[in-house]
């Protein structure tokens, strides 16, 4: 029976047609095909360890890369602290202007980096999405869920075109617009912004909170309705054929079951290698937003007794538009997540 | 050191205050003299920490430009608030405000290639 299920596994797999999926990498070095390999024989498990060194190497490039713009913060403020202690009066507010803008200067420009690494990863999970989807509905339908494939494919449309654009188009300006806020509002010690700032994040919270439950309900719901619709159809197939071909029918059941089985077998090995690849994608960019933030925060610290306070509150008030970035990749990643772990969990119908 | 400069500044200060009833124009330059001798005594603990914060930077490898004129900017703020605390002790108030305006106006030139390119960087987000 195993080795029945291989060989139709081999058979099927060198029938699909992978397309441009054939060359993505994952983590950096495998491609697709390899990891699909692998997840199908069972070996990529033992990789863990490996997998859990390269994350740790990424983690420390990471802080060594955000580092120079930490010391660099905290080498002006300390000098430009300097002048004037004590005075109101004098040079000393015009060069605290000045280093507060060389600060902005160097926030501004590691975010702008931040920024265009976010979009092209969002552009990036959209490829992956417009790959992986299509190759999982037709396993689906050879596997016998039908039904399911035929009422997930728009909801893929929806992920894959409708919840991107609105990231990338709605979303992704509204972060922009609050950071140009949070720089603005800090800039004479007297202007009162944060009530805007406030603004745009709760319109950025309600646009994603909206996307994600009309987005998820809408999958769970379709979900749970087709799949048990697909099981009675094949539950029925499969009698008809063994109860009604003469001889040979029990025989040509079992064998419609290892076909549809070794079908199955290849969604959910193609649907992880989806989740792996997927976080491959993600894992860096949002660790490099995360430790962006979380240095901004302790430069935040660190200039807070020496300098001026505008620029430590600069760089506190920032945590929030950091936030939205993360929030941004999380939830792109989540819905297409769940989606894959939906398109694993149904069809799986034997 | 620090015992150095606080000789120095309480004498100074004694000299001043005596030589005011006696010598008003001498006690000006009594406390210039002192200024400048209290300068110079810091100057290389200032040169310490400049190089050092400069060493840092340039480890880091970037804004070298940026840093530079925040430490030129940063030493005309120093010399600005010293002279001009000097005249306005002396009491001609308008040339310790000139001096200031001075100072100002000086930061300002050195101040507009970063703000400049922070407008830059900035219409590059927005645009």
């Amino acid at each position: 029976m195993d080795e029945n299920l291989t060989a139709v596994i081999d058979e099927t797999l060198s029938q699909l047609d992978f397309g441009d999926l054939a060359h993505l990498s994952v983590f950096g070095g495998d491609n697709f095909i390899t990891l699909l390999g692998q997840i199908l024989s069972g070996k990529f498990f033992a990789d863990y360890p490996d997998v859990f060194a390269g994350i740790i190497a990424l983690l420390g490039g990471l802080v060594v890369a955000v580092l120079p713009v930490v010391v660099l913060i905290v080498a002006i403020t300390i000098l430009c602290g300097f002048v004037g202690t004590g005075k109101e009066r004098g040079v000393s507010n015009l060069v605290y202007f000045v280093a507060y803008a060389a600060v902005v200067l160097l926030v501004v420009g590691s975010v702008v980096d931040l920024v265009t690494l976010v979009g092209n990863t969002l552009n990036s999970l959209k490829t992956q999405i417009d790959l992986v989807f299509p190759l999982l509905l037709t396993l689906m339908a050879t596997g016998g869920a039908k039904t399911s494939a035929g009422i997930y494919q728009p909801a893929v449309a929806i992920l894959s075109s409708g919840i991107t654009q609105i990231f990338s188009g709605v979303v992704m300006p509204l972060f922009i617009i609050s950071f140009a806020f949070s720089v603005v509002a800090h800039l004479a010690p007297h202007t009162k912004l944060d009530q805007f700032i406030a603004f745009f994040s709760a319109l950025f919270k309600w646009v994603v909170g909206i996307c994600f439950t009309v987005f998820l309900s809408f999958m769970a719901l379709q979900g749970i309705t087709a799949g048990s619709f697909d099981s009675i159809s094949i539950r029925a197939a499969k009698m008809t054929v063994s109860g009604y071909v003469p001889i040979v029918g029990g025989y040509l059941a079992q064998g419609f079951d290892l076909i549809m089985a070794s079908a199955v077998l290849i969604k959910n090995a193609v649907g992880l290698s989806g989740i792996l690849l997927l976080l491959g994608i993600v894992l860096a960019p949002i660790l490099r937003v995360i430790i962006f933030s979380l240095a901004m925060k302790l430069a935040a610290a660190a200039t807070q007794p020496v300098g001026d306070s505008r620029i430590s509150q600069f760089l506190t008030a920032l945590g929030k538009p950091l936030s939205m970035l993360v929030t941004c990749l999380l939830s792109v990643s989540f819905m297409y997540l769940i989606s894959l772990a939906l398109f694993i969990m149904t069809g799986n119908v034997i | 050191m620090i015992t150095k400069i606080i000789a120095i500044g309480i004498t100074t200060t004694l000299a001043v205050v005596l030589l005011k009833q006696l010598q008003p124009a001498l006690a000006v330059v009594v406390g210039l003299i002192g200024t400048a001798l209290i300068f110079l005594l810091v100057v290389s603990g200032l040169t310490t920490i400049i190089s050092s914060i400069n060493g840092i930077v340039a480890r880091t490898g970037m804004a070298t430009q940026l840093f530079s004129s925040i430490l030129k900017i940063v030493g005309i703020g120093y010399l600005c608030e010293i002279a001009a605390g000097i005249c306005q002790d002396a009491g001609s108030k308008a040339v310790a405000d000139m001096i200031v305006l001075g100072g100002k106006i000086m930061i300002m030139v050195l101040a507009l290639p970063i703000i400049e390119s922070l407008v830059n960087v900035v219409l590059g987000v927005l645009g």
